[in-house]
């Protein structure tokens, strides 16, 4: 079987494995969703058992997840209680929003990442360099709960960002450009605490990886045949760097749908994950499951990506089966 | 041929005196390493394909031959560190091939194994000490009766380590120092007594002068031959190298594509090899010699 | 040294010192002088920590940060390397003088094919086309003695075995077919079969292009009948200096008697050797088991270097003066400086 066919498989078996997971995990937590209408004496206890039924929730472990594989197949993924809708088109809706946000912080982050990474790492021990490490060891330290909310509270005294959800009020007034700006000023702060925290991580990252490669001894005997250093740089240490960086971007990639829930939260934006932490609170119980699984086909996907690139981008993965020694 | 080296038989060698038993006997043994998974296409690369030698108690036998014939392989395998697919490892009759790690901790104090890379087969963080007394302390209350007690008591570590440094050649005083701070041929020493920390009676050196200075080989070689003597120790040595094996090696088997395809007194190997792959590694010995005495030759 | 003749490349009273941030600055290379002529063979034979490798590095100007050429001169063609611009050291580096690494195993680019690694060379010297750099770089394949080039030049390195690798490293520095080649320990860490074929192959490249070489090693075998002159080095300094045969055959300095007995001892098949029964036995371990010829004790440390000779603790016939005063050149034959006070006072 060809290699990204294996991954494949192995990715399937995996997310199989997640879902068997969240529903045991779920069944063990205790408590339900009807659990706040058993206190309203104005229910009664049949009206509880006929929606439990109606829902499927009386039914053994084995059932409800087959039942559930089987909307999963479907395009549903069960169905919301407190919703009262399909599961995957709600989930869809908001990922939409998380998508947007955390795919723009990713872009932003590697692109600024990377350059300040190789040029600290070049230059060690000069300014920029101290200036990088300093920088990103305060960002690492300070939670990103703390960023957060510092960031927020600075926008809302100098009124720099449109604060708050990702539209504003009279969103459907507006032109076309006009919306556009709308959701990019709303996007700003969010992003900007995203671009912060995941930056400070990226780039010590990629500083350390090219350090590393930088004094190499295959690195050396090229100084010694008299390359220049630009091109020792681009075309001879780069390339080598470039694998741990690979795996670091398959790592983001994998958390585009989980990492951002804490920014969500204190900006408002209406990504997947207020969503998710609401359905938890709730015990909504396919909601959450239905989340998850979301988020572990992020997980998943990333990694099949990075590997599949670490595949075409360097020669010692993709020949291992066909060495020489 | 030679008449110039020595003998290497010192005179109170235990070969005169007692019937000459067999301490290592290998036979039939085979491993194949396996790539690949529940994920991945099976490849299996043939290491070792049938390799029979006998060490007598108290002599040495090198294994010799070039990189990827096997030779390595079959060190690990003795030494257990690996398990072989099939075959029998008679350690003084017992055969260990297939042992459970369990069964073999009495075994492991009987065999120690000494790499070529001092540097990577040590903790860089540990003293001198440390490292001596490592399988001291992980063998207490198993194996030969003298580690047994000597692992307990932190006193009789500390001396025993001290003797075992004297021993070696290394001054007792850097007991406490750090290893970072020993020579390549320093750090030989150390893995020898450490090796020999735990009394054994075989002894695996795996290319263990490969990569020393020439000086510092032939004094880490003059160590093994003191030490033989001195304790009565088996050797197994692993090397490619046929010229420097010679000076040490009472037997030399030599090694291609997982085989011993060649066994017998060095006498004879060198001065009449009869496989192909023999008298290729023979070639290049000769060629280094043979320049050697032209040039010295064309001096006088 | 000779220094009336106008050498190709010369070193004259190199020193070159490590300052290391804990402990004392050390002298790696202290005041070395050698000469050689242009198509010559010369060695560098000393143990590990006698400075050779920093030697070598020195000639192409890549020491590490915290070492320093102090005092002397590396003369090319008569171009002091030492006032050189890094702009100008660019040029002469693989183009002039190129050196061949020790370990072929970490010296080679993962991430390139031997191809791009022999290509890369080219393309920093010459303006090729890509056309031409490849065809120049099967060509270099073939001569370093590669039977299918066009397979090893789109392999990896992973995918060679030692021998060939250094095979890769040895086109990579002849391909701008440079006046001078330093091998450092060329085939240290091959197997032993393999040094015939690096030293014919080298003797090839010598004979086919009066490459010169500066060949390093800790091993004397490797130069016999491949060296034409042979330098002795011990702790920092040049202590004896001859050409092959003499170095071999008639060993002036007590390191060097040493150093050719051991070697003579590994011979495999070879006539003995009954000179060696003329000079002095190296010093033997006091338990009297020891039967191989050996050197005892350790090479000094580079922070702490006696007044006097460096060698008097381990030497076998040292004498008083040895550890009082240093001894200087002396030449008991022509051409042939040695410092040893055996040969003078």
């Amino acid at each position: 079987m060809s290699f990204i066919g294996r991954r494949l498989l192995r990715a399937i078996v995996l997310l199989i494995g997640v879902s068997a997971l969240c529903f045991l995990f779920t069944e063990m937590a205790p408590g339900s969703f009807f659990d706040e209408m058993r206190l309203n004496p104005q229910i009664s206890p049949e009206t509880i058992l006929a929606l439990r039924s109606h829902y499927g929730l009386d039914q053994p472990l084995l059932i409800r997840y087959g039942r559930w594989m089987k909307s999963a197949l479907h395009g549903d993924l069960g169905y919301s209680i407190a919703y009262n809708v399909p599961v995957a088109p709600l989930l869809w809706s908001r990922a939409k929003n998380t998508l947007l946000l955390t795919t723009t912080a990713l872009v932003l982050t590697w692109i600024i990442s990377v350059p300040l990474g190789v040029w600290a790492a070049n230059r060690r021990g000069g300014l920029l360099d101290k200036l990088v490490t300093l920088a990103s060891s305060l960002l690492v330290s300070v939670p990103e709960l703390v960023i957060a909310v510092g960031l927020l509270a600075i926008a809302v005294r100098w009124r720099v960002f449109r604060i708050g959800g990702m539209v504003s009020a009279d969103f459907e007034d507006f032109s076309t450009w006009a919306k556009l700006q709308d959701i990019m000023l709303h996007l700003a702060l969010p992003a900007l605490i995203l671009v912060l925290c995941e930056t400070a991580v990226i780039v010590r990252h990629v500083r350390a990886s090219v350090l590393e490669v930088l004094g190499a001894p295959y690195m050396q005997a090229a100084r010694g045949f008299g390359i220049g250093s630009a091109r020792l740089l681009f075309r001879h240490a780069l390339p080598v760097a470039a694998n741990p960086a690979i795996s670091l971007l398959g790592f983001s990639l994998a958390g585009l749908l989980s990492g951002s829930l804490i920014v969500e939260v204190v900006c408002g934006w209406p990504g997947m994950g207020p969503l998710i932490l609401e359905a938890t609170l709730s015990r909504d119980l396919y909601l959450v499951i239905g989340g998850i699984m979301f988020s572990a086909l992020f997980m998943v996907g990333g990694n099949l990506v990075a590997d599949v690139m670490l595949l075409a981008l360097d020669p010692r993965i993709r020949r291992e089966g066909t060495d020489a020694n | 041929m030679g008449s110039n080296l020595p003998t290497r038989v010192p005179a109170n060698s235990p070969a005169d005196q007692e019937p000459i038993q067999v301490l290592l006997s290998v036979q039939g043994l085979c491993k194949k390493y396996v790539r690949g998974g529940l994920w991945r296409k099976r490849v299996a690369v043939p290491a070792v394909s049938g390799v029979d030698f006998e060490i007598p108690r108290g002599q040495t036998l090198a294994l010799v031959g070039e990189s990827g014939s096997g030779k390595s392989t079959v060190a690990r395998c003795v030494a257990r560190l690996e398990r072989p697919d099939s075959g029998q490892i008679l350690i003084q009759g017992a055969d260990i091939a297939q042992l459970h790690p369990r069964e073999l901790a009495p075994f492991r104090s009987a065999i120690q194994m000494v790499f070529q890379d001092a540097v990577t087969s040590m903790n860089p963080r540990f003293s001198a000490l440390e490292v001596i007394e490592e399988p001291l302390l992980i063998h207490r209350g198993t194996g030969n009766d003298g580690s047994r007690e000597a692992g307990y008591d932190r006193k009789n570590r500390r001396d025993l380590a001290r003797a075992l440094m004297t021993e070696v050649g290394l001054s007792s005083d850097w007991i406490h120092r750090s290893i970072l701070h020993f020579s390549g041929g320093q750090r030989q020493r150390l893995a020898l007594a450490r090796a020999l920390a735990l009394r054994p009676q075989l002894m695996v050196l795996d290319e263990t002068l490969s990569g020393l200075d020439l000086s510092t080989q032939a004094q880490i070689a003059n160590l093994l031959l003191d030490l033989q003597a001195e304790h009565s120790l088996t050797y197994l040595l692993i090397s490619h190298d046929l010229a420097l094996v010679a000076k040490l090696a009472d037997v030399i088997g030599v090694m291609a594509q997982g085989r011993t395809v060649e066994i017998g007194p060095t006498q004879q190997i060198i001065s009449n090899p009869s496989h192909p792959a023999t008298k290729q590694l023979l070639v290049s010995a000769k060629a280094a010699a043979s320049n050697l005495a032209a040039v010295t030759g064309a001096a006088e | 040294m000779d220094g009336a003749k106008e050498y190709f490349v010369s070193v004259r009273e190199l020193t070159i010192t490590y300052s290391p941030e804990d402990g004392d600055p050390v002298r790696a290379v202290d005041g070395v002088s050698l000469a050689i002529g242009p198509g010559e063979i010369v060695g560098i034979l000393g143990e590990s920590g006698c400075g050779k490798s920093t030697l070598a590095s020195a000639m192409l100007r890549l020491l590490p940060p915290h070492a320093r050429c102090e005092g002397g001169a590396i003369l090319i063609r008569g171009r002091d390397l030492l006032h050189l611009s890094e702009k100008e050291l660019r040029a002469i580096r693989g183009r002039e003088i190129s050196l061949i690494p020790q370990d072929p195993a970490l010296s080679l680019n993962p991430v390139m094919t031997a191809g791009s690694l022999v290509g890369e060379v080219l393309r920093a010297h010459f303006p090729l086309n890509a056309e031409q750099r490849r065809q120049r770089v099967v060509e270099l394949l073939r001569e370093v003695g590669f039977d299918h080039p066009d397979e090893i030049y789109s392999a990896y390195p992973h995918q060679l075995s030692g021998g060939q690798r250094q095979r890769i490293a040895i086109a990579q520095a002849v391909s701008c077919r440079p006046a001078l080649l330093i091998a450092d320990e060329p085939t240290s860490k091959l197997d032993a079969t393999l040094q015939a074929e690096i030293v014919a192959l080298l003797s090839r490249i010598r004979r086919q292009h009066a490459t010169a070489i500066l060949v390093i090693s800790h091993d004397p075998s490797l130069f016999a009948g491949f060296a034409d002159r042979i330098a002795v080095m011990y702790a920092g300094r040049i202590v004896e200096v001859g050409t092959s045969a003499e170095i071999f055959g008639r060993p002036l300095h007590p390191y060097t008697q040493a150093l050719v007995r051991i070697a003579a001892s590994s011979m495999v098949g070879g006539a003995p050797l009954l000179e060696f029964e003329k000079w002095p036995r190296p010093t033997v371990d006091p338990k009297g088991f020891s039967q191989l010829p050996a050197i005892a004790g350790e090479s000094p440390d580079p922070a702490h270097l006696p007044i006097g000779c460096r060698f008097e603790p381990r030497c076998s016939e040292r004498m008083d003066v040895c550890s009082r005063r240093y001894p200087r050149e002396f030449t008991p034959e022509p051409s042939r400086p040695v410092n040893c006070f055996k040969y003078g006072e």
